[in-house]
C-alpha cells in the first residue's frame, strides 16, 4: 500500500479532524432546542423505533411473567397480609391530609404554590442509546403532548432523569447516570431533620449516585431515603431518588458525600411518568390529588 | 436494487441496536458486563474490505452521522470513527487474502479501533469517567465476543451481497466506458 498516506489523503484527514473538533465543540454547547433537521430525524426514526421496540418488549414481558409465575403464590400471601395494613394507613393518610389542608387554610397558605405540587402523565420508552457512554432514552411523548425540556422523569419506584430535548412527537430523556456536569439535582433526606445536598454525578463502576455538599456536622446514616428537595427549580419536592449505602468525608473535611443507590432500576425501564411542575401556575385547582 | 437492499439492511440493524437489543441487554438481568452491539460498524468495515475503502468511508459517514443524531448528543464522533475504521481496515485488507478468518480478525480490529477511539475521546471531554481496566474487561471483551459471533453469522450472506454489488458495478463501468468509445 504505497499511497496509504499520500499528501492529498493527509490533507483530507487533517481537514476532517478539524471538522470533527468543530462539530463536537458546537454540539457540546448548551442548546435550548435542537435544529429543525435534527428534530425531524429524531421524530421519524423514533416512530420506526417504536415499531421494533414494542413487539420485542412484549415478548420479553411474556417470558418474564412466565418466570414470575412460580413466585406468585407466596407473593400473594404476603400481599394479602399487607392489605389490612394498607387500609389503616390510607385512612390515616386521609385524615392527615384533611388536617393539613385545614391548617394551611387557617394560616392562609395557598396550597397550589407548594414545592411538592405536580401533575404526572405517562409515556412509553421506545429506544435507548446502545453505547453505554451516553445514557439517553427516547420516549413516545413530545411537545404535542405537553412535554417540555427539563421536566423530571420517574418510574413508580423513583426518579430516573429529566427531559433533555423535545421533538414534536417524541423526546429524549437524560438518565441520572449520565455523566454531565449540568446533570445536578437538589436533594435532601427527611429523617428527624431535613438535610440538604446536591446529587452531583454518578459512579459508573459502583453504580451509585454521589450525594454531596452535605455539611459535615449534620448526621446522615446508611439506609436513609434521599428525595428531591424541590428548591432546584426543575424538580418538585418529594420524588424518591434512592437509598444511602455509604458515607465519606471529603478531602477538605468541610462537607461529606453519601453514595446513593437509585431506587429504580435504571436498566429495566418500560413505562415512565413525566412530572409537570408548571401546571400549578396555569390552573391552581389542578395538581391536587395527583400526588402519589 | 442490491444497493437499496444493503442500505435497508444497515438501517434495520441500526434500529435493532437501539431497540430490540436493548430489551435483551444483559444489565436488565443483573449481569455485570455490558454487551455493546456494533453491528452497523461490522458491516461498514466489511464494505470497506470487499467493495473499496472509499465506499466504506461513504457508508461510515452516513450511518455514523445517523448514530450521532439519534443516540448521542454530540455530532461527529461516530461519523468520524466509523469512516476512519472502514478506511484503515479497507486498506489493510489488501495485504491479506480474504477468507472468513481474516475477515473476522480484521472486522474485530475495526470494532476495536472504533471502541478505543470513542472511549479515549469521551474520557477526554468528560462524557465518561470509567477507568481503563473496567472498560477493557467488563465492556470491551464481552462486546468483542458478541460482535465476532455476529460477524460469523452474517459473513456469507453479506459477502455474497457485496461481491454481487461490486461485480454489477464493474459491469456498469465497462458498459459506460464502451459507450464513450
Amino acid at each position: 500500500m504505497p499511497q496509504f498516506f499520500s499528501n492529498k489523503r493527509l490533507i483530507v484527514l487533517l481537514v476532517s479532524i478539524i471538522i470533527l473538533v468543530a462539530l463536537i465543540g458546537t454540539s457540546m454547547k448548551e442548546r435550548d432546542a435542537l435544529t429543525m433537521p435534527e428534530q425531524f430525524f429524531k421524530d421519524s426514526i423514533g416512530w420506526l423505533q417504536s415499531i421494533f421496540y414494542k413487539p420485542a418488549n412484549s415478548v420479553a414481558g411474556l417470558f418474564e411473567s412466565i418466570g414470575e409465575m412460580k413466585d406468585m403464590y407466596e407473593e400473594n400471601e404476603l400481599l394479602k397480609s399487607r392489605l389490612n395494613e394498607f387500609v389503616a394507613v390510607s385512612e390515616e393518610l386521609k385524615t392527615v391530609k384533611k388536617e393539613n389542608e385545614d391548617l394551611k387554610s387557617e394560616l392562609n397558605i395557598d396550597s397550589s404554590t407548594g414545592l411538592s405540587n405536580y401533575q404526572t402523565f405517562h409515556a412509553n420508552m421506545i429506544a435507548r442509546s446502545p453505547d453505554r457512554w451516553n445514557d439517553l432514552l427516547t420516549i413516545d411523548k413530545g411537545e404535542q403532548d405537553g412535554v417540555e425540556a427539563d421536566m423530571a422523569v420517574a418510574t413508580p419506584d423513583g426518579l430516573i432523569g429529566k427531559v433533555k430535548n423535545v421533538q414534536p412527537f417524541s423526546s429524549t430523556v437524560q438518565l441520572v447516570s449520565d455523566v454531565d456536569r449540568t446533570n445536578r439535582i437538589a436533594a435532601m433526606t427527611q429523617e428527624d431533620k431535613n438535610v440538604f445536598g446536591t446529587i452531583e454525578g454518578y459512579d459508573m463502576e459502583k453504580e451509585v449516585l454521589l450525594f454531596s455538599k452535605i455539611p459535615v456536622d449534620t448526621k446522615v446514616e446508611k439506609g436513609q431515603t434521599v428525595i428531591t428537595a424541590g428548591n432546584g427549580g426543575i424538580f418538585p419536592r418529594g420524588i424518591v431518588i434512592g437509598e444511602i449505602v455509604d458515607i465519606e468525608t471529603d478531602n477538605v473535611g468541610t462537607t461529606q458525600t453519601a453514595y446513593v443507590k437509585p431506587a429504580s432500576d435504571l436498566y429495566d425501564i418500560n413505562n415512565v411518568m413525566i412530572i409537570d411542575r408548571g401546571a400549578q401556575n396555569v390552573n391552581p385547582d389542578e395538581g391536587e390529588g395527583e400526588e402519589e | 436494487m442490491r444497493r437499496f437492499f444493503l442500505v435497508g439492511t444497515l438501517f434495520v440493524l441500526f434500529l435493532l441496536e437501539g431497540t430490540v437489543f436493548q430489551v435483551f441487554a444483559p444489565e436488565q438481568y443483573g449481569f455485570d458486563f455490558q454487551l455493546i452491539p456494533r453491528f452497523v460498524t461490522v458491516i461498514v468495515v466489511m464494505i470497506g474490505m470487499v467493495l473499496s475503502p472509499a465506499y466504506g468511508v461513504l457508508y461510515g459517514v452516513v450511518f455514523g452521522l445517523l448514530h450521532d443524531l439519534i443516540y448521542t448528543d454530540l455530532v461527529g464522533v461516530y461519523m468520524f470513527g466509523m469512516s476512519v475504521a472502514a478506511y484503515i481496515i479497507g486498506y489493510l485488507s489488501k495485504v491479506f487474502h480474504l477468507n472468513w478468518f481474516t475477515t473476522l480478525i480484521l472486522g474485530l480490529l475495526g470494532v476495536t479501533l472504533m471502541e478505543f477511539y470513542v472511549y479515549e475521546l469521551f474520557s477526554l471531554i468528560n462524557v465518561t469517567d470509567v477507568s481503563f481496566p473496567s472498560f477493557f474487561y467488563s465492556r470491551y471483551l464481552p462486546s468483542l465476543l458478541l460482535n465476532g459471533i455476529f460477524l460469523l453469522i452474517v459473513y456469507y450472506p453479506v459477502k455474497r451481497l457485496l461481491e454481487d454489488l461490486s461485480e454489477s458495478r464493474r459491469q456498469e463501468n465497462q458498459a459506460k466506458r464502451r459507450s464513450f468509445l
